[in-house]
C-alpha cells in the first residue's frame, strides 16, 4: 500500500512538469477571440511566416468572455501575448496601465477609416493598427417582400418609408413582423440617432439630453411598442434578432457585417436575403467601429512584433483577411475582397456606408455607464419610464462619470 | 485487563492532554491539504478582502476608499434584488432536488429490472457540457415553440416566456438547476442508503411496519448523515449559482431584476465594468450570507443527524 | 393446507407487481425528462445549420447529416483533448483521493489541536465562489513559468476541500472500535490509517473518483484561461471554443458536445456498478 502511494505521489510529480519544448526561433503569439475568423488569422500568420523563416508565429484563439478575463490577468501577470486583437471597449484600460506597445514607427495611416486609427490613439501616440472595419446595414428577407408585392428596399428609404413597408408586411395570424427592432445600441437606436442629427456621446459629453436623440430613440421604442411591427422585446430574450430574421419570422431587421458568415452559411436562408443601406433621417449615419492589431508592452520581441504588427496591417494581409470572410478589411482598396465573396447579395453597400459612418462612442469610462443604458432602456421597454425619463437620467449619470 | 487512557470513552474537556505521537501523524496527514488550500484559496480569499477596501481603475493603480464599497453595498437595490432572488433560488432548488433525488433514489434502490439503465439515465445531466445545457434548454423554453410550452398547449394551458418574464425567469432557471444536480445528488443517496444494514428492514418486517413507516423511521434516519452532506452542498451550490443565469439571462432581458443573483452581479461589476473593489465587497457579502446558512445547518446536524 | 395458502401468495404477488408497475412508470417520467435535452442535442447535432434555427423546430432531421461529425473532428484537435482530459482527471482523482483520505481521516478520527480551525478553512474553500481563485492562481502559475501545461491544468484541482469533506463524512461513520483494537495491538496512526481505515472507504472513494472526475471534466473557463494552444485544452473546454463572437453553429457545436460526452459515459457506467454495488458488500455498518 504504501509502495503504491509512493509511487502515486511521484507520478503527480512527474506528470505535472511536462511542457512545450521552446523552439530556438523566435515564438510569438497572436491572441484573438472569433473561432469564425481563425482561418483569416492564420492565413496572415502562414504568410508572414512563409516570408521569414526564422520567426514562428502561434495562433492562439480564446472565445470572447475568457479572452478578456485571460488578458487581463496576463497583463497583471506580465505574460501578455505578443500580439494581440484589441477592441475599442477595452483599448482605453491597457492604455492607459501602459500594457500596449507603442507603434513607434514611421506608418502610414490614410488607408484606414479615420475614425478607427483615432480609437487606438492615445495622446498623439498610435498603439495599434487598424484591422477592420463593420457598420450596420439594412437586411431583408426577399420571399417575404415577394409573397406581399411590395418593393425591395433601396437608397430612397426614410424612416416613413420603413415604417409603411413594416406595417404592410406584418402579419400577426402568420408570426411574421415587418421589423425586429431591439433593446440594441449598435445595430439598433444608435445609427437613428445620428440619421437624427442628435449625437450619443462626444468629446466627453453626453447627447442624451438632446430632443433630437430622444427622439430617435422614442422614435426605434415605438416599432415595438406603439406600432407592433416588431416581435415584443420578451420574444428577443428567447431569439436573437438575427436569429428570428433567418427562421423567417422578420421581414427587415438592421445587421452588422460581422454576421453576415453566419447568414450565408444558413443554406436555408442565404438565398433568401438581400441588403440595402440604412434608410435615412434627415441624414445618413451608419454607425462603425474597427478593431486593432495591439502588442504587448511586455513583450520579449518588440521588434519582431512591431514588424509583424505592420504585415498585418498592410495591403497583402488585409487581402488575406478578407479572401477567408474574416470582415471587412480596413485597408482602403482591398474590401473588394472581402464583398467578392458574397456575389449573390448586395453587400457593397457596407463599405460604401463607410462615407457617412460614425464611429461607435467611446470613453475610458464606458463600461461604467453602459451597463446602466442597458439597464435604463430596460425599463422603458418594461413601461416603467418613457424615453425621456430614461433618457435625462442616463445623461445625469453620464455626466457625473465623465465629468469626474 | 486494563483499558489505557487513549482507548477508553473520549471524556469531554479540554484539559484533557492530546497525544503528542497522534497530534504529529495527524499534522501530517492534514498538511498537504491545508497547504493546499492556504496557498490556492486562502491567500485568494485575503486579497479579495484587501481588494474590497479598494476602488479600482481597470488595471490602473487602487485608490483606498476604505468600506466605501460596503455602503454602496447596502444602498445599491440591485444588491437588494439578487440577495432575494438568491435566496429564492436556494429555496427553489435545495428542498425539491432534494426531495426528488431522495425519491428517484429510493426507487433505483428497489429490486426492479433495468436498474442500471436508470441510474445511467439519470446521471446523463451531470456529463454534457454547460454551453450546450444553456443552449437546449433555451430553446425548450422558447415562449412560442418551445416543447414546454407546446406541451401545455396541448393540455389547453398557455405557457408564459418562460426566460423573459420576471415571474417565471428564475423558475425557469431553477429548474434547470435541479435537472443538472439530481443525477449527481441521486448518486450519493443511493451509496447511502445502500450502505443501511438489511437487519433493519427485516426486524421492521417482522414488526409489520408498512412501507411508508419504515420510509420515516428507519430509512430517513439511516440516511441522514449523506443526507446532511447532499443539503450542505447543495445549499452552498446554489447560492454561488452561476453559470446557468450568466448565460441565459443578460442585462437586455426584462426579466433581468428578477432573475439576476449575487454571484452574476459580482461578475458583471468586476469583469465587466472593470470594478474588482466592489466586486470583492459582494463576494464577501455572499460569503457571509453561505457561512450564515452553513453554520445553521451544522448546529442541525446535532440534532437531526443521525451516527452510527 | 396448499390450497388456502395460495390465494394469500397470488394476493401478496398481484400488490408487488402492481407496486413495481408505478415505480416503474415514475421512473420512466423522470428518465424522459432527464434524458430529453440529450435526445434534443444529438438530433440537433445531425440537421443542417439552417434547420437547427428553424421556426416551429423541426424534431427529426429532413436529413441525417454526418458532415457536423467530420467537420467537428477536423476542426478540433479530438486526440489531444481526451488525452488531456483524461490526463487531467486521472491527476485530479489520484491528488483528491490521496490528500482528501489522509485529511479526511485526520479530521474524522483524531484528535489534535485547533481541529475546528483547520477544518473551517476546508468549509471556506467550499463557500466562496471559484471565480476569485482564477486570477490569483493564473499568477502563481505565470510566476512558476508553469502555463499551458497539464499542470497548470491540475493546479487548482491539487487539493480537494469537497473530497475532504465528503471523506471525512464517510470516516465519521466507521466505528471507532476497529481502531481501538488496533491501538491495543500496537498499532501507530498511520498503520490504523493505511491497513484498517483506508480499505474501508474503497467506494466512498470511488464515489469521490467519479466527482473529482466529473468536476475536472466540466471546467470550461480554467482551460481556456490558463493555457493557449488548442492541443493543451480539455474537451469543455475545447468544444466551449468553438463559440464565435457573435454567432455559433449550433449543430457542430452539438457534434461536439456529444463526442465528448461519451468518455465520461463510459467511465461512470464502468464504475457506478462497483462503487454503488460495492458498498453492500463492505457491510460497515454493524
Amino acid at each position: 500500500m504504501r509502495k503504491l502511494f509512493a509511487i502515486l505521489l511521484t507520478l503527480c510529480m512527474v506528470f505535472s512538469f511536462v511542457s512545450f519544448a521552446s523552439a530556438e526561433d523566435v515564438t510569438i503569439t497572436f491572441a484573438f477571440w472569433d473561432n469564425n475568423q481563425e482561418p483569416g488569422m492564420t492565413a496572415i500568420a502562414e504568410a508572414y511566416m512563409a516570408a521569414h523563416p526564422d520567426v514562428k508565429v502561434e495562433v492562439q484563439v480564446t472565445p470572447w468572455n475568457e479572452y478578456w478575463t485571460k488578458l487581463e490577468a496576463s497583463a497583471m501577470g506580465g505574460s501578455m501575448p505578443d500580439v494581440f486583437w484589441m477592441h475599442s471597449n477595452q483599448f482605453f484600460k491597457y492604455v492607459t496601465a501602459n500594457t500596449l506597445l507603442p507603434m513607434d514607427f514611421e506608418y502610414d495611416y490614410s488607408p484606414y477609416p479615420a475614425g478607427v486609427t483615432a480609437l487606438y490613439t492615445y495622446n498623439d501616440v498610435h498603439y495599434a493598427v487598424p484591422k477592420d472595419y463593420d457598420t450596420i446595414a439594412l437586411v431583408y428577407n426577399k420571399e417575404i417582400f415577394d409573397n406581399a408585392g411590395v418593393k425591395y428596399p433601396d437608397d430612397t428609404w426614410t424612416w416613413d418609408t420603413l415604417l409603411e413597408t413594416a406595417k404592410k408586411l406584418t402579419d400577426a395570424d402568420k408570426g411574421i413582423y415587418g421589423f425586429g427592432a431591439p433593446n440594441d445600441r449598435q445595430s439598433g437606436y444608435l445609427n437613428l440617432i445620428y440619421q437624427n442629427e442628435g449625437f450619443a456621446f462626444e468629446n466627453g459629453k453626453s447627447g442624451y439630453d438632446q430632443p433630437a436623440t430622444q427622439e430617435a430613440i422614442q422614435w426605434w421604442v415605438d416599432l415595438q411598442k406603439v406600432h407592433g411591427v416588431s416581435p415584443s422585446q420578451e420574444s428577443f430574450v428567447d431569439m436573437g434578432v438575427d436569429d428570428q430574421m433567418q427562421a423567417g419570422k422578420l421581414a427587415m431587421c438592421f445587421t452588422g457585417s460581422w454576421m453576415m458568415s453566419s447568414y450565408t452559411n444558413n443554406e436555408l436562408f442565404a438565398d433568401k436575403f438581400d441588403l440595402a443601406v440604412l434608410p435615412q433621417g434627415k441624414t445618413r449615419a451608419s454607425i462603425y467601429n474597427g478593431l486593432g492589431y495591439a502588442g504587448a508592452a511586455s513583450t520579449k520581441y518588440p521588434e519582431v512584433v512591431k514588424d509583424f504588427i505592420r504585415f498585418c496591417g498592410s495591403e497583402e494581409a488585409n487581402k488575406l483577411q478578407a479572401e477567408k470572410k474574416a470582415a471587412i478589411p480596413a485597408y482602403a482598396g482591398t474590401e473588394h475582397y472581402f464583398t467578392d465573396n458574397f456575389t449573390a447579395i448586395n453587400i457593397a453597400c457596407y463599405p460604401e456606408m463607410i462615407a457617412y459612418g460614425v464611429q461607435y462612442p467611446f470613453s475610458p469610462n464606458k463600461s461604467l455607464w453602459e451597463s446602466q443604458e442597458e439597464e435604463l432602456m430596460n425599463e422603458v421597454y418594461a413601461g416603467s419610464k418613457t424615453v425621456q425619463e430614461a433618457c435625462n437620467e442616463l445623461h445625469g449619470i453620464i455626466t457625473e462619470i465623465e465629468g469626474t | 485487563m486494563t483499558v489505557s487512557a487513549k482507548t477508553a470513552a473520549p471524556r469531554l474537556g479540554r484539559r484533557e492532554r492530546y497525544d503528542p505521537k497522534v497530534v504529529t501523524a495527524a499534522f501530517i496527514l492534514i498538511a498537504p491539504t491545508i497547504i493546499g488550500l492556504l496557498v490556492l484559496n486562502i491567500y485568494p480569499f485575503f486579497d479579495t478582502i484587501r481588494r474590497s477596501l479598494y476602488k479600482t481603475q481597470g488595471l490602473g493603480p487602487e485608490v483606498y476608499v476604505g468600506l466605501k464599497n460596503f455602503e454602496k453595498l447596502f444602498t445599491d437595490d440591485m444588491i437588494g434584488h439578487a440577495t432575494i432572488n438568491t435566496l429564492l433560488y436556494m429555496v427553489l432548488t435545495v428542498p425539491v432536488g432534494v426531495l426528488l433525488s431522495l425519491i428517484f433514489a429510493s426507487l433505483l434502490n428497489s429490486k426492479i429490472r433495468g436498474r442500471d439503465i436508470y441510474r445511467g439515465i439519470y446521471f446523463l445531466p451531470m456529463v454534457v457540457a454547460p454551453a450546450a445545457v444553456a443552449m437546449v434548454w433555451r430553446w425548450i423554453y422558447n415562449a412560442e415553440n418551445g416543447i414546454l410550452n407546446i406541451a401545455l398547449g396541448a393540455l389547453g394551458i398557455r405557457g408564459p416566456s418562460w426566460l423573459a418574464d420576471p415571474n417565471t425567469a428564475l423558475i425557469a432557471c431553477a429548474i434547470i438547476g435541479i435537472w443538472s444536480a439530481v443525477g449527481y445528488d441521486l448518486v450519493l443517496i443511493l451509496a447511502g442508503l445502500q450502505s443501511i444494514s438489511k437487519s433493519y428492514y427485516e426486524a421492521a418486517e417482522i414488526d409489520g411496519a408498512s412501507g411508508i413507516q419504515t420510509f420515516f423511521h428507519i430509512t430517513i434516519p439511516m440516511v441522514s448523515p449523506t443526507l446532511f452532506f447532499v443539503i450542505l452542498m447543495r445549499a452552498m451550490s446554489s447560492l454561488k449559482q452561476f453559470d446557468t443565469i450568466y448565460l441565459l439571462i443578460n442585462t437586455r432581458n426584462p426579466a433581468y431584476k428578477n432573475a439576476t443573483v449575487l454571484m452574476t452581479l459580482f461578475y458583471r461589476e468586476a469583469f465587466e465594468k472593470f470594478n474588482k473593489g466592489y466586486g470583492s465587497a459582494i463576494v464577501l457579502y455572499t460569503f457571509v450570507i453561505i457561512a450564515i446558512f452553513t453554520a445553521i445547518q451544522f448546529i442541525s446536524e446535532k440534532k437531526l443527524v443521525h451516527y452510527d | 393446507m396448499t390450497t388456502i395458502a395460495q390465494p394469500a401468495a397470488k394476493k401478496k404477488i398481484n400488490y408487488r407487481s402492481r407496486g413495481k408497475l408505478i415505480i416503474h412508470i415514475i421512473l420512466i417520467i423522470g428518465s424522459f425528462v432527464m434524458i430529453f435535452p440529450f435526445v434534443w442535442m444529438i438530433l440537433t447535432s445531425f440537421k443542417s445549420n439552417g434547420e437547427s434555427l428553424l421556426i416551429p423546430p423541426t424534431f427529426l432531421p429532413k436529413e441525417w447529416l454526418v458532415e457536423n461529425y467530420t467537420e467537428v473532428t477536423r476542426t478540433l484537435p479530438f486526440g489531444a483533448l481526451y488525452i488531456n482530459t483524461l490526463l487531467l482527471m486521472l491527476l485530479r482523482i489520484i491528488c483528491a483521493l490521496v490528500f482528501s483520505s489522509m485529511a479526511g481521516f485526520a479530521f474524522a478520527k483524531l484528535r489534535f489541536p485547533f481541529k475546528r480551525f483547520f477544518f473551517f478553512l476546508v468549509l471556506t474553500q467550499m463557500m466562496l465562489p471559484n471565480q476569485i481563485f482564477i486570477i490569483p492562481q493564473y499568477q502563481m502559475l505565470a510566476s512558476m513559468n508553469q502555463l499551458n501545461s497539464i499542470f497548470a491544468l491540475l493546479f487548482p484541482g491539487l487539493v480537494s476541500a469537497f473530497g475532504t469533506f465528503f471523506l471525512r463524512q464517510f470516516y465519521m461513520s466507521l466505528p471507532n472500535v476497529l481502531s481501538e483494537a488496533a491501538v491495543l495491538d500496537g498499532c501507530n496512526t498511520f498503520q490504523i490509517f493505511f491497513k484498517i481505515m483506508l480499505p474501508l472507504t474503497k467506494t466512498a472513494m470511488m464515489a469521490l473518483a467519479v466527482f473529482t472526475a466529473v468536476f475536472a471534466y466540466s471546467d470550461m473557463m480554467w482551460p481556456l484561461i490558463v493555457n493557449n494552444n488548442i492541443n493543451m485544452m480539455t474537451l469543455s473546454a475545447g468544444i466551449s471554443s468553438m463559440q464565435g463572437q457573435y454567432t455559433t453553429r449550433y449543430p457542430i457545436l452539438m457534434a461536439g458536445s456529444t463526442l465528448a460526452m461519451i468518455p465520461m459515459l463510459v467511465l461512470y457506467l464502468i464504475f457506478q456498478r462497483q462503487f454503488i454495488e460495492g458498498i453492500a458488500l463492505t457491510g460497515t455498518k454493524g
